[in-house]
């Protein structure tokens, strides 16, 4: 080359301008953070039970993604942290007694058919741990119902035996849908049940440990700038509202099952969330409403894995149409039609 | 008669709760086949609202004046239907070509596209057939048979579910355009795989209001 220029007096590199020290790494290992103090305190109370789902969860993430990226020969991934955060997300979603192999089972799911496939972190449509979970809910959802208060080998036989019987286990929110459905009423006081799920709460999945956990850890992301409050305030507002005009406990309904959980940890995936602003609280409306509905009108007693999903799958339609103003530009016809 | 909430309700339930691309797994042609661009799923599901609503009328009409009066209708409901339904589409779209070219140029190609489709058959059977139609609401009559207003509810729902899902449908593949899918993959079989997983979502809708 002979091309002759005169240097620049200063050197304006191409964009971004403005750099930040948040890494992909970082950013993961805050959500764990947020999580671990829920995870913990489900250890304490629920012993080596808790401490064998994390373990099979994380360690078949982690495997999936090695084991993927080795056969296809591709750089390693798993320093991202995303295939951690998918591990203890699923984890936390599933009932503590659930058969190890089914856990296992989902978190291949969860990363193979939920991110990996569509070419790794950034790309998946879809939230993975609750890819995962959705179909571990779906392929054995009566085996994990049964599964609450038995030893995990005994319940296959057991769950032959009787036959589908029944889809939800006998948890308070249950319990609430099943009074719901049958009088109306409720045989129960819900505003009594606030303290137990808030600080200590054994039934359900593993996450639903400690709702005043779940709501610090959401806390501290919002307050560290790693998720947007719009989504989980849409989420939750939107939950509490529509339970109350149906005539229930709306702090009961936003305390019990897996809201709060999904609301802040779940919905508020990056990838798989809209990215405008107004985009994310009309996001979290439609979980909420959906969630909702699936409590009041739907035959399980509990839906936010659906409801995510479903809003998953609407997060990009909803990106096109919430699309910000681009100021300073002509419309074109075409634009304008 | 029915109310306006039972109505409301049949309307959801065609159109979302049992979704016909979704979770009945029907039309799935052009649901793969023009979900590639937004333009034209948008095109198509336009197309589909009016074919649909259009055939399932005339379906319900012969089907209440000719065939069931000629006791004819158990054997022939499928020839009858199939030509009845191409027939018309083929009218109208010429007839749309030379009087609303707008109109023909916005859905006029995909209109022969759907004459012979799975989807506009089975709906235009649901809305016009005694027993076909499986919802569970009460509100056929004693041989199982929607009223020609239901039937136009119903066949409107679906149609309208069917574009949900599509434009849906497209917004996530439009998405996947960028997304750096292996070579084995790219294309129709993460297409495929994007659409088990939405339709993982729409299970969770399964059994709402008892549809």
């Amino acid at each position: 080359m002979s091309e002759e220029t005169t240097a620049p007096a200063r050197t304006v590199g191409s964009s971004p301008h403005i750099s930040s020290k948040a890494t992909c790494t970082g950013i993961m290992l805050w959500v764990v953070a947020a999580l671990a103090p829920s995870a913990i305190w489900a250890v304490a109370t629920m012993g080596m039970v808790a401490v064998q789902l994390f373990a099979v969860s994380i360690v078949a993430a982690l495997g999936t993604e090695w084991a993927w990226n080795a056969i296809a020969r591709k750089p390693q991934t798993l320093r991202d942290g995303s295939a951690l955060v998918t591990g203890v997300l699923l984890a936390m979603s599933l009932p503590p007694r659930t058969p190890w192999w089914m856990v296992a089972i989902g978190a291949f799911i969860a990363i193979a058919l939920g991110k990996l496939i569509f070419g790794g972190l950034g790309h998946n449509l879809f939230n993975p741990a609750l890819v995962g979970r959705a179909f571990v809910t779906l392929s054995w959802g009566g085996v994990l119902a049964g599964v609450q208060n038995r030893g995990w080998f005994a319940t296959l036989a057991d769950f032959s035996a009787e036959g589908f019987d029944t889809i939800s286990g006998a948890t308070r929110l249950g319990i609430a849908a099943s009074d719901r459905a049958a009088s109306g009423a409720y045989g129960f006081d819900l505003a009594a049940q606030y303290q137990p799920l808030l600080l200590k709460n054994l039934e359900g999945s593993l996450g639903e440990v400690s709702a005043a956990l779940l709501i610090l850890g959401g806390l501290v992301l919002i307050i560290k700038g790693i998720i947007d409050w719009r989504i989980p305030a849409g989420y939750i507002g939107t939950m509490g509202l529509v339970s109350w005009a149906f005539g229930s406990d709306p702090i009961f309904h936003v305390l019990a099952g897996g809201v709060l959980l999904g609301a802040f940890f779940m919905a508020t995936d990056y990838v798989s969330s809209p990215m405008s602003k107004k985009g994310r609280l009309v996001y979290g409306i439609g979980c909420g409403l959906f969630n909702a509905l699936g409590r009041f009108v739907g035959p399980m007693p509990e839906s936010t894995t659906f409801a995510i999903l479903f809003m998953n799958g609407l997060a990009p339609l909803i990106d096109r149409m919430t699309r910000p103003r681009v100021f300073g530009v002509v419309k074109t016809d075409e634009e304008r039609a | 008669m029915s109310s306006v909430s039972q109505l409301a309700l049949l309307f959801v339930g065609a159109a979302l709760i049992n979704n016909i691309l979704l979770t009945r797994f029907i039309g799935l042609c052009p649901f793969f086949g023009v979900s590639s661009n937004m333009e034209t799923s948008i095109g198509m599901s336009l197309s589909v609202i009016f074919v649909m609503v259009m055939s399932s009328t005339a379906t319900w009409v012969v089907w209440e004046f000719v065939l069931a009066p000629l006791g004819v209708g158990e054997f022939l409901y499928i020839p009858a239907f199939i030509l009845i339904i191409a027939s018309l589409v083929q009218f109208v779209e010429m007839y749309l070509r030379k009087a609303s070219p707008v109109l023909y140029r916005a859905m006029g190609i995909y209109l022969p596209l759907i004459t012979t489709n799975c989807a506009v058959l089975a709906t235009a059977t649901e809305a016009a057939k005694p027993g076909f139609f499986k919802m569970n609401l009460a509100i056929t009559n004693s041989a199982g048979a929607l009223s020609l207003g239901e039937a136009l509810v119903y066949t409107l729902g679906v149609s309208v579910g069917f574009g949900f899902a599509l434009v849906t449908f497209a917004a996530l593949r439009e998405r996947l355009e960028l997304a750096p899918v292996s070579r084995l993959m790219k294309g129709a079989p993460i297409a495929f795989i994007t659409a088990g997983l939405l339709s993982l979502a729409y299970v969770g809708m399964s059994g709402w209001f008892g549809l």
